[in-house]
Parts: C-alpha cells; structure tokens; sequence
C-alpha cells in the first residue's frame, strides 16, 4: 500500500500519505452532497497542514483543538491536523460552554478549528484560553476567527511540499477525553503506534477489505468512529460515508444510494433500525458487516439483529478509549454465544485477574486486563496516573466479566459500579435485566445508595413504556422472585428517560449525582 | 388499635418477605426469607409505611414478629398515635 519508493508507514500522516498516494482517484468521502477523491481530499489536507505551521505556528506536539460535526471537514481536519505533526483533541459537539472551556485549558490547545454554528459553546473573552493563538472558522463568519476555506484551498502554502515535520510512532498523535460514564473524563494520550495498532486492530478483528464503503453515523469526535471506522477505511482505500446527524431515514437511504458495505452503531441505534422493516438483508443488499459499537449490546436485540441478516456478518467488539477495539465476536459465534463480547483480536493479548493480579479460573468473574500496541501512551497533565492503571504494560481496564472456555468474554460491569451490600458484590447490569423482563419497563438503570447498616443497596431508576404505569412494588417483588435478596433494589424511582452519552452509553455517575443531591435536600 | 397495627405489620411482613399468613413466632435464623439483608428492607418498608423511625440497637434486637409489632406500637404510642 505504500507509494512506490516510499517507507512503510509509521504515523497516521503517513498511512494516510500512502494510501492517497495509491487510490488518487477513488472517492475517498461522501458527506451530504460533498464527494471527494482521495486527490481531492489530500489537496486539501496538505494545504491544512501547510497552514497549521505557516499561518498557526503550529509545532510538532502541538494540540489544535477540534470542535465540528460530522462532515467531510472533520476528516481534512482530524488529517490534517497529524500531518502536520501535531495532536488532534476532537471535542464532542454535545459538550456544553463550560466542558468545552474546561478542555481548552486544560490542553493547552494552541489553535481551535471550530464549525461556525458551534461558535455559541466556545466561552471566549477575558482571556479565558492564553494557550490559545487563534481559531480557524468552518462554514460562516466567526469573530476574530480565520477562514477555513483560505487555510485549506490548494493554493495555499507550500511549506509543506518542502519538508514535512518529523514526526515518530512514539509521539502523541490524539488527544481523547474520556467519556465519563465510569467517573471524571480523563485526557488519553494516544501515539502514532497506539492509532495505527487500534486502526490494525480493527481491520484484522472486523475484516475489512479494500474498497469497502462504510456508513459513519456515530460521532467522529469519538474513538470508534475514527480509529475503529474512518481511519482503518481509509488505510484500504475505502469510502467513508458520513451521517451529519443519524436518523433511521437517512441511514436507510444512505446505505441504499452508496452502496454502503459495512456499518457499526451503538445499541440505541440498532434498536432505531431494527424497529424498521425496511431494515433488512432484503432491502439493502449492499450491506456485508454490521458491528456493534460502544456500548454493551442487549443479547436480545443483538440475536434480533443477526437473525435480520442471517445471511450477512453481524459482530460484537469491546475497547476503551485507553484501548481501543480488544475484542471481535465472529460472525459465526453470532447466535451461540450472543452475549458475548468476543475473543482477543490476534495481537492483543487479555486477561482476567483478581484484586490482587492473579489470573482468575474460566467461568470465574475477574477485571479485564488488556496488553498490546494500542495501550494509551499516558494521560495528558496527571503525572502518576497511568501508572496506576498500567502494570508491568498490562492496563487495568475496571470492567468486570468472565472468559468461557475458548477464550471469549461475557462482560458484567464496571468495577467502579459494583454495588457492595453487606459485604456481597454484585454487578447492575445483572439486576438491570431482570427488571427489563418486566413487559412496561422500556429502561432500567441500577446504582448504589448509601445505607446507615449495609454500606451501599440498589436503587433502580426505571423509565416506563409509552402509557405504561410502573409501581416500584411489584419491581421489587419482581427482583425478588429472580434475585438473591442483596441484589433486589431497595428504592425504585420512575423517571422520564436515563442519562445517555451521544454514544448512548448509560452515564450513571449522573444518576448517583442526582441522588447525592435528592439526599440532601 | 393494638390489633390493628399489629395486623399492619404482620401483612407489611408477608409482602416484604413474600411469605404467607406468618405467625407472631416467626424467628429470625429459621425463615429463609428473613435474612440480614431483608430485615433491612422490612425495616425500612415499616419505617415509610407508620412514619416512624428505628433506632439501629432496635433494628438489630428485632427477632420475631413480635417483636417488630411491639416495637411499632411502642413508636406510635410514643409519637401520640396508634
């Protein structure tokens, strides 16, 4: 794949180099009416790259912040900006002004590439951001901001036709936030090795193929969509077809007017598109690859989905963002170990350890200990906390599950979520299910709640079907008849929907928030 | 009243612990139900249901039925109600 006389590839710059270099001419993005060939992508991205150094005084190690929507604009940006040696931090577009602010400083960003609607969730003013030097604005008029279409149009400098920054596999290529959903997001730093063993570790794991056309209708701010999707596609000379925002409609006809080869989606969107007839093999024979993405897959929506594409490959797949795309449930495994999350893609070795770091027995629960490549190379601004996570290279991943026999794991949960009655552990999820047997429950979450005698109980948090009444007596009595007693919630609150991430993960420090301050009052 | 309470608490203990008609003897120990985590629940589903609230040394002296019933009508007596 490399251009001819070229070395192999070590940065993502450089795959991208040598992937443009060898598929000029097919396309390489599709967003809305936008189409561009891998020349006319690359034109645009060597230009951002010569104006990131020229224009920005962009060094190599630099973090330019990038705050758009899906577009073909994020992907010449996110490329651009590694080509041009420094670390791109895409910032998620749902975040609000203060988050956002928090992240700027927090980075010491020097530059922000910001889509022109999303002005608004950038806090300027007061000096707020003196890391900050300038801002590039997409698609409309900023303030004080540059133009987009100057820095990016092919006349632009040619600085850096004439020598392109050196940049190794050990230097920082993204900047990634956390989500959250576990505790307080933390800044990942990602290298050059980390990205491209997590686009290696997607290709090998999911099987893409050269030429493959992907619909991306998950955020690209996050580490699915672009080490797991864009990047690995791009890599093989594949299209990237973008969703601005995901609808079923748009997906549908997306998938049918591209020709779209491969997907991957979050739960809540499965769902979305199983509640479709027109979902199915029948209606998009395009369609060869369907993996679930970022959140834990109910097994019965996943066996929903497989048994709608009997005839196709439909995957599961687990990672962090510390450690993006571990594992890769084959489409063969689909039906018989549905709630599954897979086997350790070749290359990354995984293991399951007690409190004290030793292997636990098969069919015994233990925490998710991940080694390889794609291990994050440290956690911008925290001296000290990668090293409690990563021992000996191996990364502590907190999330709780078992391994059969053969070598593939069943996820339980967050460590940081076990609730602990009375000295007995026990994982939500496993009581989330069986309140979800319930025919009027449409949501559950479950968390602990302090107890003056136990230390902690379960709480539920349950969001009723469309004109359904819940009565938290017959949850519980309902948990009672499946469950050992430490498990069966203590309290059950009907709210109007739980608290999701734009990946639709649950984000239940948000729920113990919201009771730390219920308790209160 | 007495008898009233004491039925209140006696039907509370049948719903919480899903056991049928128990009698004033029922122990703690010898009804699987009744276990340390749901003498907890049982203790806070009497506390919400009567309005009143248990001291812990009382909460860990209850050992039969009985004992939960006078111990609620010793609270509402207290309280000035019952």
């Amino acid at each position: 794949m490399s251009a001819a006389g070229a070395a192999a590839p070590r940065t993502v710059g450089e795959t991208w180099s040598a992937s443009q270099a060898a598929h000029a001419d097919r396309v390489a993005i599709v967003a809305g009416a936008t189409r561009h060939t891998y020349r006319e992508a690359a034109a645009r991205i060597d230009a951002l790259a010569a104006s990131l150094a020229a224009r920005g005084g962009v060094r190599p190690g630099d973090v330019v912040a990038l705050l758009a929507p899906n577009g073909a604009e994020f992907v010449i940006a996110y490329l651009g900006i590694v080509t041009a040696g420094a670390i791109v931090m895409p910032v998620d577009e749902r975040l609000l002004a203060g988050e956002v602010g928090a992240m700027l400083r927090e980075s010491g960003a020097v530059g922000l590439i910001l889509a022109a609607p999303l002005a608004t969730r950038v806090p300027l003013g007061r000096g707020g951001f003196p890391s900050l030097h300038w801002m590039l604005a997409i698609g409309g008029g900023v303030a004080g901001a540059e133009r987009w279409d100057v820095w990016c149009a092919p006349e632009a400098p040619s600085e850096a036709a004439a020598g392109r920054p050196r940049v190794g596999d050990d230097d920082i290529a993204e900047l990634m936030y956390t989500s959250g959903t576990a505790g307080e997001s933390k800044p990942v730093l990602r290298s050059h090795r980390n990205v491209r063993a997590a686009v290696r570790n997607a290709t090998v794991g999911f099987g893409y193929r050269e030429g493959d056309v992907i619909l991306i209708g998950m955020p690209l701010s996050h580490s699915s969509a672009l080490n797991s999707q864009m990047l690995p596609i791009l890599a093989l000379g594949g299209t990237v077809v973008i969703l601005e925002r995901f609808t079923v409609r748009a997906a549908l006809d997306t998938i049918r007017a591209e020709g779209v080869t491969c997907m991957r989606a979050v739960p809540s969107m499965i769902q979305a598109l199983l509640a479709s007839p027109e979902f199915g093999a029948a209606g998009l024979p395009s369609l060869r690859l369907i993996v679930n993405s970022s959140a834990a897959i109910d097994e019965a929506v996943f066996v929903a989905l497989k048994r709608r594409f009997a005839a196709i490959e439909v995957m599961n797949s687990y990672g962090l963002t510390e450690a993006s795309t571990c594992t890769a449930l084959p489409d063969a495994e689909a039906l018989a170990r549905a709630a599954s999350i897979g086997a350790a893609i070749p290359g990354v070795a995984m293991a399951l350890r007690d409190a004290g770091g030793r292997e636990v027995a098969p069919g015994d629960e233990g925490e998710i200990w991940v080694r390889g490549d794609h291990v994050f190379a440290a956690y911008r601004g925290r001296p000290g906390l990668r090293e409690r996570v990563v021992i000996d290279g191996w990364l502590r991943t907190g999330d709780l599950a078992h391994v059969d026999a053969d070598g593939y794991f069943y996820l339980h949960g967050r460590e940081d979520d076990v609730i602990d009655c009375g000295g007995r552990k026990f994982a939500p999820p496993e009581v989330e299910r069986v309140i979800l047997e319930l025919a009027d429950v449409a949501d559950a979450a479950v968390v602990g709640v302090p107890h003056r005698m136990l230390g902690h109980v379960a709480k539920a948090y349950i969001v009723p079907r469309a004109g359904a009444a819940i009565e938290p007596r017959a949850v519980i009595r309902h948990c009672q008849s499946r469950l050992a007693s430490y498990k069966v919630p203590f309290a059950v609150e009907v709210i109007a929907a739980l608290p999701r991430n734009s990946l639709g993960k649950l984000v239940r420090r948000r729920l113990q928030d919201a009771r730390a301050e219920g308790d209160a009052a | 009243m007495s008898d009233d309470v004491r039925a209140r608490v006696a039907a509370l203990f049948a719903d919480v612990l899903q056991v049928e008609a128990p009698a004033g003897d029922a122990r703690r120990g010898t009804l699987d139900a009744w276990d340390s985590v749901s003498h907890f629940r049982l203790v806070m589903e009497v506390e919400q249901a009567f309005g009143i609230a248990l001291g812990d040394a009382e909460v860990t002296e209850i050992e039969t039925l009985a004992d939960l019933q006078a111990l609620v009508e010793r609270k509402l007596a207290a309280k000035g109600g019952a």
